[in-house]
């Protein structure tokens, strides 16, 4: 098998994508727990790329490009909702992680 | 501000977990945490490595071949805001959602009583005088560029949402002065358009969002403008909103 530029793409993705869920299940922080939900976003956006030019002579696969699309602007504005909530849940309780959670950084 | 009974709780679980035992379940945590996010990884790798292989089935061909009844030479666009438009309409209730549930979360109807930020240094003034005017520009070439090449309302939209923050930044966003209804009107500007095109289609005994044949490029581009203007609303709306100090509670003080 040939390691083509969308292999490697793809496995990219993973990678960030699994790095990111460390990061939202071992922090818990809430802004950490934002920017790992972020990064996994971006991943799944990466794999959508890699997947939308795999064996295709002519150009890209626009379903797979429209999703990323839309979804970028989506993903952007629920991040700001979730900041939004996160500094609500700081200005009543005082903690910046959720109540569950009392015991680590 | 920690509470009372906040602070008896911490002490409390203080006394129930020595910091040893927390650091270590702690560590166990992350460390269970991490070998099951690498096996994850190694299961996907080996899915994607099957998957990149395969041949393209599913839509792709449909898309591509009815892109000349479609109205623009843009596949993405095509698909965008022809073939799956009721899912680019909803995603556009998406974006009205997030600014509804951050106007709640803030208490507020508009964004008058945002304080304004520090003014930043000389660098950033003269970048923003530069680059703010080139950005509606750009906005407005990738909203016609989208018809026959990458680019569109989302786009757009993006980059008027990012000369928004830039002005922010500088404290020069004269447009926190728009009262509630204007705001919030222009928010939800291109979701009601979508709809009322959609209905009015409806009314011509076509299915929602059917555009009539052979007029589609001048739906496509009307809906790509509005639904820009509403991007770029949104998410400056968002941006400022998301301010970090208190900035409706001493308005409106709650009781719960």
């Amino acid at each position: 098998m040939p390691l083509s530029s969308e292999i490697v793409f793809a496995l990219a993705a993973i990678v960030v994508f699994c790095l990111g869920l460390y990061g939202l299940i071992a922090y818990a922080h809430l802004v950490r727990k934002i920017m790992a939900i972020n990064i996994m976003g971006s991943a799944v956006f990466l794999f959508f790329g890699a997947i939308a030019r795999r064996n295709f002579d002519e150009g890209s696969d626009p379903v797979p490009q429209a999703m990323v699309i839309t979804g970028i602007v989506v993903a952007v504005a629920a991040t700001a909702f979730a900041l939004t909530l996160a500094r609500r849940i700081h200005a009543i309780t005082g903690e910046t992680q959720l109540p569950e959670e009392q015991s680590r950084p | 501000m920690p509470t009372g009974r906040d602070r008896a709780k911490a002490a409390e679980m203080a006394e129930a977990t020595t910091p040893w035992e927390t650091a270590r379940s702690g560590r166990a945590m992350r460390l269970f945490t991490g070998v099951g996010a690498f096996l994850l990884a190694i299961v996907l790798a080996l899915v994607a490595v099957e998957l990149v292989d395969r041949e393209p089935g599913g839509l792709t061909r449909a898309a591509l071949d009815s892109l000349d009844e479609s109205g623009v030479e843009n596949p993405v666009t095509a698909v965008l805001l022809n073939y799956r438009s009721v899912d680019t309409w909803l995603e556009l209730g998406v974006l009205v959602l997030a600014v509804m549930a951050m106007f709640a979360l803030q208490r507020c109807t508009n964004l008058t009583q945002v304080p304004q930020i520090e003014r930043g240094g000389y660098v950033l003034m003269r970048m923003t005088s530069v680059f703010v005017p080139l950005m509606i520009l750009g906005a407005g070439y990738l909203l016609w560029r989208g018809t026959h090449a990458p680019g569109g309302a989302f786009q757009a939209g993006a980059l008027l949402g990012a000369a928004g923050a830039m002005l922010r930044l500088t404290s020069r966003d004269a447009f926190r002065a728009l009262n509630g209804w204007a705001l919030r009107g222009l928010v939800v500007l291109s979701f009601a358009c979508f709809a009322i095109i959609g209905l009015g289609f409806m009314l011509m005994n076509r299915r929602f969002l059917e555009y009539p044949s052979g007029q589609a490029d001048e739906w496509i581009f009307l809906i790509e403008l509005v639904a820009m203007l509403s991007i770029g609303a949104a998410l400056w709306a968002l941006f400022v909103g998301a301010h970090p100090t208190e900035w409706s509670s001493e308005k409106q003080p709650r009781t719960n």
